[in-house]
């Protein structure tokens, strides 16, 4: 039974990285907590379901491809005429900024999409698989491959790519990256972009776990949130690992203890890291002898 | 003996002029930090400024990489005006500032310092090859080094990245912004030795420098600045000699 709460807890571990990861690549070169991500998340899972796949009719594929897009260009239009001017605000006006603009998303989709939720079965439909007596369902299988695929392609991008150095040297110093001739403005933009990229995988893989409902972003957003902390505030192994760690624990707490308590044993758990390790279990290393 | 506000005679500019300020006045926010400033800089010279503290020597380079736009005057890079260009555009064009204090990107290593460093030519393969070998060539740590963290090298190696990471974007003019800030008297030796090998490839190089003594004597000319004006200048031997020069800035 354990590894059964272990897989699934796994796969919902997998979104709170995905939803992590958005918070790290736009904290690291922005300097800002994007408290809207859970909003992009419900947004974009309003699209998907509502708009590509159910009034469109798109096969799954082709609907993957065109809400990545959508998602970067509403990532980098919000980046570049909203987020770019909360840089030179005090953090709380950002902040509130954020939050404000989430619940504008929320409010748009329900305006547009009406007050139903919508029902989505994903493009397995229900199946499961039989793993040694563990039943993982396809939905599941597609999360776990879909954010291994997404982690390893980052790495690469990251670590061998021209765009993933520069990436890197703009998070790290952006007036130095701009003497490089580097184009800051657009590699935050970018950034922002493909963190609202990563917001819009986490919503339509969850789609068909969840109803689709405005409130669907908000708790997972909040969790992404928690398992950044976890892992380590700004670091992206430590975003999986917190993520992967948040999913699992709380799934086994709920069993455990009781799910009634689910969200309430997640920050619980964010509060005892708070405590007695606030830095996080893979803190962001910071160089620099000379 | 020359009184500040006096011009040593006019240089014989064997190259052409590549870079020039014609009466640039810069501010930062209200405050003016440039007044009427005018130098030029020609092909394959070596050209320092130096200036105490706040005499407005970075602010100089950073009016002809294209970070502070001026208020009033013109840049131009040969013969034609900049004032409007963006600093990548400014980079593009084959001038490159070595900021202060180094600026390594700390968590990149040393390879992937000199390919940001890169950048504007990412597209020509052949050339950031070539540039490398240069670099390696000319700080052959660095090539020992290619794999270790920016900052976990020693403050002299970092200054040698910070150049040959300039140098990756193959600028044909270069800006050194206090290369010797931070570094012992030894490693500051050091430094303006491979300045002088720089030179040697035929790169324009204009150096902002406390240090006046080893700025000027790896230099072909030198403008002081003071208070945000140029307040002598001349062939850098004749300033290594003048009274004025010696008594302020040279500690003589």
């Amino acid at each position: 039974m354990l590894g059964q709460v272990i897989a699934s807890g796994a796969a919902m571990g997998a979104i709170y990285a995905l939803v992590a990861l958005g918070y790290v690549f736009v904290w690291n070169t922005m300097g800002i907590i994007n408290f809207a991500a859970g909003e992009f998340i419900t947004f974009s899972a309003y699209i998907f379901v509502g708009t590509l796949i159910t009034s469109l009719a798109l096969p799954f594929p082709f609907a993957l491809a065109l809400i990545a897009i959508l998602m970067a260009a509403m990532g980098a239009a919000f980046s570049r005429l909203v987020f770019s001017r909360l840089q030179r605000q005090r953090a709380l006006v950002a902040i509130i900024a954020t939050v404000g603009f989430g619940i504008f998303l929320k409010e748009m989709a329900h305006i547009i999409y009406g007050p139903e939720p919508l029902m989505y079965d994903g493009p397995f439909g229900m199946r499961t698989l039989d793993v040694a007596g563990i039943l993982i369902s396809y939905q599941q299988l597609l999360i776990l491959a879909v954010v291994t695929l997404i982690m390893a392609a980052q790495y690469l991008v990251f670590r061998y790519t021209m765009l993933g150095k520069v990436m890197r040297a703009v998070a790290m110093d952006r007036e130095t990256a701009a003497l490089m001739g580097i184009p800051v403005e657009r590699v935050l933009a970018g950034t922002f972009a493909y963190s609202s990229v990563l917001a819009a995988l986490a919503g339509l893989l969850l789609a068909p776990l969840f109803f689709v409902t405005v409130d669907m972003g908000t708790m997972v957003g909040l969790k992404g949130f928690v398992a950044m902390i976890i892992g380590g505030f700004g670091s992206i192994p430590g975003a999986i690992l917190g993520g992967l760690l948040l999913g699992i624990l709380e799934n086994i707490a709920s069993f455990t203890i009781s799910s009634a308590y689910k969200d309430a044993i997640a920050f619980a758990l964010l509060l005892v890291f708070l405590a007695f390790l606030p830095q996080g279990i893979l803190p962001e290393k910071v160089v620099d002898r000379a | 003996m020359l009184a500040p506000g006096a011009s040593l005679p006019q240089r014989s500019q064997a190259g052409q002029t590549v870079l020039e300020l014609a009466g640039v006045d810069a501010f930062y926010g209200k405050a003016q930090i440039l007044f009427d400033l005018s130098l030029t800089v020609g092909q394959g010279e070596v050209v320092t400024v130096i200036g105490a503290n706040g005499a407005g020597k970075s602010t100089t380079l950073n009016v002809i990489i294209g970070k502070v736009k001026p208020a009033a005057g013109e840049v131009r890079l040969d013969g034609r005006p900049v004032n409007d260009a963006s600093v990548e555009a400014i980079v593009s064009k084959g001038v490159t500032c070595v900021p202060q204090r180094r600026r390594i990107f700390s968590a990149l290593t040393v390879r992937e310092n000199l390919d940001v460093g890169g950048y504007v030519r990412r597209h020509d393969k052949a050339a950031l090859k070539a540039g490398l070998e240069e670099c390696y060539e000319l700080f052959p740590v660095l090539a020992k080094k290619a794999n270790s963290l920016g900052g976990v090298l020693s403050g002299g190696e970092q200054q040698m990245l910070a150049i040959a990471r300039g140098l990756m974007a193959g600028p044909r003019v270069l800006l050194l912004d206090e290369p010797s800030m931070g570094l012992s008297p030894k490693l500051t030796v050091e430094m303006f030795e491979d300045i002088r090998r720089i030179a040697q490839t035929g790169r324009t190089i204009v150096i902002v420098e406390q240090n006046a003594y080893a700025a000027l004597s790896v230099a072909d000319y030198g403008y002081v600045l003071e208070n945000g004006r140029v307040s002598l200048s001349g062939p850098a031997e004749e300033l290594i000699e003048d009274d004025y020069v010696r008594q302020t800035y040279l500690g003589a």
